[in-house]
C-alpha cells in the first residue's frame, strides 16, 4: 500500500476529484492547507502573499493503482503556471477498516 | 517509530481521545477534513449538523463527508494497542466508520530540548 499525498490548487479540486470517480478511485481525504514553493509565495504589486490556499488531497491505494492516480491528477491538476502544486508518494505498513477491523482497504 | 493515521467520524473523536489517555497514548494531531470512501460520500451517513457549504456540496456529485483525521507517532510495539483502541471505539458497523494507516517514520526531534528518536515522543 502507498499514500499519494496531492497539493493541488483549490480551483482545479472538483476536476481532478471527478476525473478520479470516473476511473474507479472515489476514496480519499481533502484537507484546506495553505503553503508556499520555491518562489517564496506570490507577488501581485506592492503585495507578498506569503501563504497560499491549496488543497491537500490524501489517497491511499494499492502500490499497482499509484501510477494511474499520479497520472490521473498530473493530467487534471496541471495549468502550466507556477503553483500547479506538488505530489508526494509514501509508504504505508498497514491498512485497518474501523467497521470491519479487517486489514484492507 | 510508526504514524498512525486515522480517520473517524466526528461524533466520535472524545471517546476515541478518552479511550487512548487511559491507555497513556495522549499525545495526537487533530484535524478536521472532508472525506469519501467506497460509498461516495453516502449522505444518508452524515451526522444532521452540516453547514451550509456542505449541504450545497451534497447537491453535485462530488459529495464530501466533514470527518476528523488524528495522527499519533508512537513506538513500534505500541502500534498494534493503539490500533485496536481505536477500532473499538469507533466501530459502529456503518458505512463511514472510517479508515487507520500505519506509516513508517524514520525520526521524530523534540523542538524544545533537541532530544532525537524515541526520548522525543516518550
Amino acid at each position: 500500500m502507498k499514500m499519494v499525498r496531492a497539493i493541488i490548487r483549490p480551483e482545479k479540486e472538483k476536476q481532478v476529484v471527478e476525473a478520479l470517480d470516473k476511473n474507479g478511485y472515489s476514496s480519499m481525504t481533502k484537507m484546506h492547507i495553505f503553503g508556499r514553493g520555491k518562489q517564496k509565495g506570490i507577488q501581485v504589486g506592492p503585495i507578498v502573499y506569503d501563504e497560499l490556499p491549496k488543497i491537500l488531497l490524501m489517497i491511499v491505494a494499492k502500490d499497482e493503482d499509484i501510477s494511474k492516480i499520479v497520472n490521473l491528477i498530473e493530467s487534471n491538476a496541471r495549468t502550466g503556471n507556477i503553483g500547479d502544486g506538488k505530489i508526494f508518494i509514501s509508504e504505508v505498513d498497514e491498512v485497518y477498516t474501523i467497521r470491519t477491523g479487517n486489514k484492507e482497504l | 517509530m510508526k504514524e498512525i493515521v486515522a480517520i473517524i467520524r466526528r461524533q466520535k473523536l472524545h471517546e476515541t481521545k478518552t479511550a487512548l489517555d487511559g491507555l497513556g497514548f495522549s499525545p495526537m494531531s487533530i484535524l478536521s477534513v472532508s472525506g469519501r470512501g467506497k460509498q461516495k460520500g453516502f449522505i444518508g451517513e452524515v451526522d444532521p449538523v452540516m453547514d451550509e457549504f456542505m449541504l450545497d456540496e451534497a447537491d453535485v456529485d462530488v459529495r464530501f463527508i466533514p470527518k476528523r483525521l488524528i495522527s499519533i507517532v508512537a513506538d513500534d510495539a505500541d502500534v498494534p494497542e493503539i490500533v485496536e483502541t481505536i477500532i473499538k471505539t469507533n466501530n459502529t458497523g456503518y458505512p463511514g466508520d472510517g479508515k487507520i494507516f500505519v506509516l513508517p517514520i524514520t525520526d521524530a526531534i523534540r523542538i524544545r530540548t533537541s532530544e532525537i528518536g524515541l526520548s522525543a515522543i516518550k
